[in-house]
């Protein structure tokens, strides 16, 4: 396969990732604030139509169902950028990814407290806890991927510069 | 060092991705066993149960996996690679969806066979999949091309997702229409697996190297392990016993994972440093 190097600045994290292969890890971001969005409204659905912060959320509630699915989505792409970071040197980018990662992976197992214990706001402290737990890490998590996103876009930038320079 | 087009050093990306997939492999396994295990074995099944929790936890794994697995695709540009396994994904969260319902109301017969069957398709789905995307992530290192022990490895495996599938069927439907379904599947398996052990056999007497030595013993132990699993059926029909059942299925992921070995033979995983590496043998 053909060898080429990439140009390079001091201080720059541009990592090993093509220009092309960059763009494509970029729109993997953009969706996924697209999927923070709609897990957002879908939230909210949740809890201003369905609870009213009393009646409980059944874990098969069409509604409770899409959010999930969302949150499963944001994991998997979060994921792939963190790997992305990680395999072709971009050490910000995978840090900032794998912390939301973690996020994500406690902010379900409050999602899931919130469920078991009740699914209300007024079922009990635990399920409270759960819902904040929830709440503030996937809050995190969607500050964590946003910087993730900039040191990406920063590198295709600083890639489109160098490549103008050397043309 | 010689360097691909993404700057990395030749054949990074293949294994790291060829890692990522014997990862997926290993979730598709563990959430078929306990996912067999808690529909043969537990009784009111609720969220908050143990075994639906570490069900839920190991599928939800191999469907993180395979998400994985079709957006790295996507970046590194490997079409077909991404086109399986995104279709896979995607059905995988359609298949969540029956979970969930279940979840919801676990006296429901319909809600049950509905969970069982989707979940089973996934799983039945996954095992080429995730066959196919081993051959086509170490290729391009491994300079092999097509193998005939590939294709006879697919059809193994496609027809014991079948199997599989056609085993779920029994519980829910017209009983004698689905065991004569899975048991001519499973003998088409025992075939297909007879047929991977000859064509290895075959490329070692044609070609004998430590690779296609391996490739006999655990192309041997797939066919041990379905025969096992095909005997252990029949001990299940003649006396009805349950606990039968639930040996022949957890004996059924053996199979594929000594298929999935016999693709992944020319490597070995060694523990080094700097973290788990496969290595490849000489020949």
């Amino acid at each position: 396969m053909e060898s080429r190097v990439k140009p390079s600045l001091p201080g720059e994290e541009i990592g090993t990732l093509s220009l092309p292969s960059l763009r494509l890890a970029l729109k993997l971001c953009y969706a996924n604030f697209v999927a923070y969005l709609l897990l957002y409204f879908t939230g909210m659905y949740i809890n201003i139509y369905i609870t009213s912060g009393v009646n409980p959320v059944g874990i098969d509630d069409p509604t409770n169902m899409i959010h999930m699915i969302l949150s499963s989505v944001i994991f998997v792409i979060t994921l792939t950028v963190g790997v992305v970071g990680l395999l072709y040197r971009m050490k910000k980018v995978a840090l900032f990814s794998f912390g939301a990662v973690l996020c994500l992976i406690a902010a379900t197992i409050g999602g899931l407290l919130f469920l078991s214990t009740g699914g209300a706001r007024g079922s009990g402290n635990l399920t409270l806890a759960g819902g904040w737990i929830m709440s503030f890490l996937f809050m995190l998590a969607l500050f964590l991927s946003y910087y993730a996103t900039l040191k990406v876009m920063r590198a295709i930038r600083v890639i489109e510069i160098l490549e103008g320079e050397h043309a | 060092m010689p360097a691909d087009s993404e700057g990395l050093p030749s054949g990074s990306e293949d294994k790291v991705l060829g890692r990522i997939i014997l990862i997926q492999s290993a979730f598709l396994a563990a959430a078929y066993t306990a996912g067999t295990w808690l529909t043969l074995e537990v009784a009111g099944a609720s969220v908050t149960t143990p075994e639906v929790m570490a069900h839920s936890v190991l599928s939800a794994g191999f469907v993180a996996m395979s998400g994985l697995v079709a957006m790295m695709a996507l970046i590194q540009h490997r079409r077909s690679l991404f086109l399986v396994n995104f279709t896979m994904f995607v059905y995988l969260m359609a298949a969540s969806v029956t979970g969930f319902t279940f979840l919801g109301d676990t006296s429901d017969p319909n809600k049950i066979t509905l969970a069982n069957v989707s979940m089973m398709a996934g799983i039945g789905l996954g095992m080429p999949v995730t066959a196919y995307s081993l051959v086509q992530a170490w290729r391009r290192e491994d300079h092999e091309g097509s193998s005939l022990v590939h294709t006879m490895v697919y059809i193994a495996l496609a027809s014991l997702a079948l199997t599989s599938i056609a085993g779920t069927l029994v519980a829910g439907f017209t009983y004698a229409a689905a065991i004569s379904l899975h048991v001519g599947l499973g003998a088409l398996t025992v075939s297909a697996v007879l047929g991977v052990l000859m064509v290895s056999l075959l490329e070692t007497a044609n070609r004998p190297t430590s690779r296609t030595g391996k490739r006999v013993l655990l192309s041997l132990l797939g066919l041990g392990a379905a025969s096992v699993a095909a005997g252990d059926g029949v001990v299940a029909v003649t006396s009805g016993g349950i606990s039968y059942v639930v040996v022949m299925a957890e004996i059924t992921i053996l199979v594929y994972i000594f298929l999935m070995s016999t693709l992944a033979a020319p490597y070995t995983l060694r523990f080094t440093p700097n973290g788990l590496r496969p290595r490849k043998e000489s020949g």
